[in-house]
């Protein structure tokens, strides 16, 4: 049993800052003020992450998604609790810390703003000691995954974004890290371009291994990448584990989508208000939503199954066609912050 | 490659960023020389009709003035960039330092190059020049090695008060003044002899501040005026070293107080 | 000057709004205040060392030097002109077209903006005097007569450094170096103003350059009329009849520049 890349335990971090003084000399008041605005950021969170997992990290704004990142890269120093990542406590070796990770951050780029991207390439080559034949190698793949070749000698300033996040992806790779955080790597970028950054990110992490970290508004990128979550909100986890499970404990449901036949009219009006709460009599089965010419039907896989459902309905109505879909991850985490005790 | 060499690319890096803004280029190379013609010029033209200062000659007050020139210069090389400090801090783009695996420091002071440099270094050489014309220095070996040692003492000595004053930016968030206004201290005082100044600026100058460091104490070793130091000369001609424990102190206490960086956005 | 009249209310709004402006930013008046005092806390060591316990050189005395020294470089703060960067920084913002559009004459506006900028600053100026007096000296004037004339003076000064203010703020319609220009106006002022030397100490060549000069006579003058250099009523009336003469010069060239540049303008908008 090997030892978790990352363990994090009862981490904490609150800051301090001087509260502004107003009024005459207000800034230098502010410079020899004693009060201070205490913000608790993260409060005791703990988590182990093993080698090679990709992993959702996710909640609202403010819920200290981004501090736990930078105290995990090494950025802030905790205030209280432990942290080890690949064998060190990342802000007392930064620089050693720094070798094993690649970090993007979606809003910042880290490539040097006024020179052509491949000079960015070559200084980080050099600054993490790439060996020279490693790093064409490697720049070569990137530049046909990425499509960089069109760009790679115009100033990154002009770049666009997609360009831009395609460039830093490849700059945090290129010293193949162990471990990648992405803070928010889809966040203004068109469906194609998503796509291509997620099958990316999702190619690194079989292909080579590199335990993912991957923090995100976009539940897509979730649901598309993740088999893990780790759901934070006002510094504190409010859940660890799996996306099935989750769904398991707070939205056990599918959804039934049913097709009715056209010409055979609508025979479903008045026959089924008797059984308005179970239609067709069926137990674990809701109504979901009702259009002309189509029943979403909201069932519990636990307590009665797909094909048991469908048989009924199809016998019950004229169906031409069904689908079954999945709760969104969205819903679920919306019921999951529904449920939740109030926090004080 | 080297931590020294990897400095060196990045420097460089940080030159050709700057030099792709042509026009800004030749702009601040010409204020840089404008700023410090208009301070010389006040020199000359004054001891052109007073014999001396305090007993120093025009060539011996060009020298002096020359000197620290080319030192600012070279205290600029590295410490350019802290003027920017400040948005750095706050914005978060500081980040970056701290998750790639060099110093922050030294990715910190490589990131930029303030292309007044280059003005301040040909107008210091410029009048270092001249002032060579006028006093008679026997340029020995030694002298030249001292020569070398000073300038980079005193940049060490002028560039440690800045790294000194940005560590402060973790913890404060607002250095960007206190910059300017050391840089105002440095840039009105160091070209004279502290003999001029009354005790209190004296004392200043040598302990709490290393003004003295800068320029004016090499020189007066150079220009064999030791003895108006009214201390042991020997304690001039290790002057350099001066600036050595400065700028080892400054990035103790830079490093120690990014432990307060915030960082920005959450 | 009917023109004028109708304008006022909108000039005296904009110089308000300045003024308010310079407040908002009074953390860099105080840093360039700052900077000011210990400029002037230099000369005062520099001139102490050069006179070498002299009473008088060439019949100047170090404490009338220090007058005109603290008075010359307090006066340069006060009338710093803005308008370089002023108009440098509406066209960047691409906001110039709106001042251009507004029913009042523009060469007007900007004399409005400087008024209003340097009313701002004059609350600092005068709050400084007391540490100016520490640092440097700062005698009463020579005379009340004395006094009246540098009032006098001060304001044809005023006038000047506006004017040529405004041309470097023209400038800006053409380059964007400008900015430089100010730099270098600003370093011209003080050393050919005698804000570092008074005059009277240039070797002969530097004088006759500095007479031709519009500077002499934003600093050297009014403070040598303030010191009792210049008492005599005669040299007095000259003295200011030289500054009248560069106000209407430069009035005039003003005037002439505004006119190319107006087409300069309109070409860039059409």
């Amino acid at each position: 049993m090997t030892d978790p890349i990352i363990s994090v335990d009862q981490l904490t971090k609150t800051f301090r800052s001087p509260k502004r003084q107003g009024g005459r000399l207000g800034a230098l008041r502010t410079l020899f003020t004693r009060e201070y605005t205490v913000t608790s950021a993260v409060s005791g969170i703990s988590f182990s992450v093993d080698r090679g997992e990709l992993i959702g990290y996710i909640g609202p704004n403010g819920a200290g998604k981004s501090t736990t990142i930078k105290m995990l890269t090494g950025i802030l120093v905790p205030t209280s609790g432990e942290l080890q990542v690949a064998g060190l406590v990342p802000w007392q070796r930064r620089e050693q810390n720094a070798l094993n990770i690649g970090v993007v951050f979606g809003q910042r780029s880290q490539l040097w703003w006024d020179l052509p991207l491949i000079e960015s390439f070559d200084l980080v080559a050099k600054m993490y000691r790439v060996a020279p034949d490693r790093y064409r190698r490697d720049l070569g793949r990137f530049r046909e995954l990425l499509d960089l070749d069109e760009y790679i000698d115009t100033p990154v300033r002009q770049l666009s974004l997609g360009q831009r996040m395609r460039g830093d992806l490849t700059a945090a790779l290129l010293h193949d890290p162990r471990i990648v955080y992405l803070d928010e790597p889809t966040v203004g970028l068109d469906v194609v371009a998503k796509e291509r950054i997620r099958s990316f990110i999702e190619e690194i992490n079989r292909d080579r291994g590199t335990t993912v970290i991957l923090t995100t508004h976009d539940l897509v990128d979730v649901e598309r990448l993740c088999r893990r979550i780790i759901l934070i909100d006002q510094g504190q986890v409010l859940y660890d584990g799996t996306v099935e499970r989750l769904t398991a404990m707070y939205a056990p449901y599918r959804v039934l989508v049913v097709r009715l036949a056209p010409d055979r009219g609508d025979s479903t009006d008045g026959g089924d208000n008797a059984n308005h709460d179970r239609p067709l009599g069926l137990p674990g089965v809701e109504p979901a939503g009702r259009e002309p010419g189509v029943i979403r039907l909201r069932f519990d896989p636990a307590i009665i199954g797909a094909p048991e459902l469908i048989s009924a309905v199809v016998r019950r109505y004229p169906v031409s066609d069904l689908s079954i879909v999945e709760p969104e991850l969205e819903s679920v985490i919306r019921e999951l912050y529904e449920r939740r005790p109030a926090t004080t | 490659m080297t931590k020294i060499n990897l400095g060196i690319a990045l420097w460089m890096a940080g030159l050709r960023g700057a030099l792709q803004y042509r026009t800004d280029t030749f702009i601040v190379i010409v204020m840089a020389l404008v700023f410090q013609g208009t301070g010389f010029a006040f020199a000359w033209v004054l001891l052109s009709r007073f014999e001396s200062l305090a007993g120093w000659t025009l060539g011996q007050v060009a020298f002096l003035y020359g000197l620290r020139l080319i030192v600012h210069a070279v205290a600029g090389v590295l410490t350019g960039p802290f003027f920017g400090l400040d948005w750095q801090v706050r914005s978060g783009e500081f980040d970056r330092y701290l998750i790639r695996p060099l110093p922050p420091l030294l990715q910190f002071m490589t990131q930029r190059v303030e292309i007044s440099i280059f003005g301040d270094v040909l107008g210091g050489v410029g009048i270092f020049l001249l002032a060579n014309q006028l006093v008679g220095i026997a340029w020995t070996p030694i002298a030249l090695v001292y020569l070398l040692l000073a300038i980079v003492g005193g940049a060490l000595a002028e560039g440690a008060v800045r790294v000194l004053i940005g560590a402060f930016s973790f913890r404060f968030l607002a250095s960007q003044s206190f910059l300017y206004l050391a840089d105002s201290v440095f840039s009105t005082f160091a070209n004279y002899p502290l003999t001029i100044f009354g005790t209190l600026l004296k004392l200043l100058f040598t302990f709490v501040l290393p003004l003295a460091f800068v320029a004016y104490v090499p020189a007066t070793v150079l220009l064999d005026r030791t003895a108006e130091l009214q201390v042991n000369p020997l304690l001039a001609y290790i002057a350099p070293t001066v600036g050595v424990i400065w700028i080892a102190a400054a990035v103790r206490v830079f490093n120690r107080e990014i432990r307060n960086y915030q960082s920005a956005g959450h | 000057m009917s023109a004028v009249a109708s304008s006022l209310p909108a000039y005296l709004k904009l110089a308000s709004l300045q003024m308010q402006v310079t407040h908002a930013y009074r953390a860099d008046v105080i840093g360039g205040l700052s900077v000011v005092l210990l400029r002037i806390l230099l000369l005062k060591a520099v001139w102490t060392a050069a006179y070498a316990d002299r009473a008088s050189v060439d019949g100047v005395a170090l404490p009338d030097l220090m007058t005109f020294v603290t008075l010359g470089n307090l006066q340069l703060v006060l009338m710093r002109p803005m308008l370089v960067w002023y108009v440098q920084r509406r066209i960047h913002d691409g906001q110039i077209g709106l001042d251009l559009a507004r029913p009042v004459p523009f060469l007007g506006q900007l004399f409005a903006q400087q008024v209003g900028a340097t009313a701002g600053l004059l609350p600092f100026v005068v709050l400084s005097i007391p540490l100016a007096f520490l640092v440097g000296n700062l005698a009463p004037p020579a005379s009340a007569a004395a006094a009246i004339a540098y009032f006098a003076s001060l304001l044809l000064a005023f006038l000047i450094a506006t004017l040529i203010g405004l041309l470097m703020g023209l400038v800006a319609f053409w380059t964007v170096q400008s900015l430089g220009v100010g730099v270098i106006y600003e370093f011209a002022t003080q050393f050919f103003g005698g804000a570092l030397i008074p005059l009277t100490f240039f070797p002969s060549a530097l004088r006759t350059l500095a007479n031709l000069l519009p500077f002499q006579t934003q600093v050297f003058i009014p403070v040598s009329i303030y010191t009792g250099a210049i008492s005599d009523p005669a040299d007095i009336v000259q003295a200011l009849g030289l500054q009248v003469f560069w106000v209407a010069a430069l009035s005039v060239i003003a005037w002439a520049v505004w006119q190319y540049a107006k087409r300069a303008v309109t070409v860039y908008r059409g």
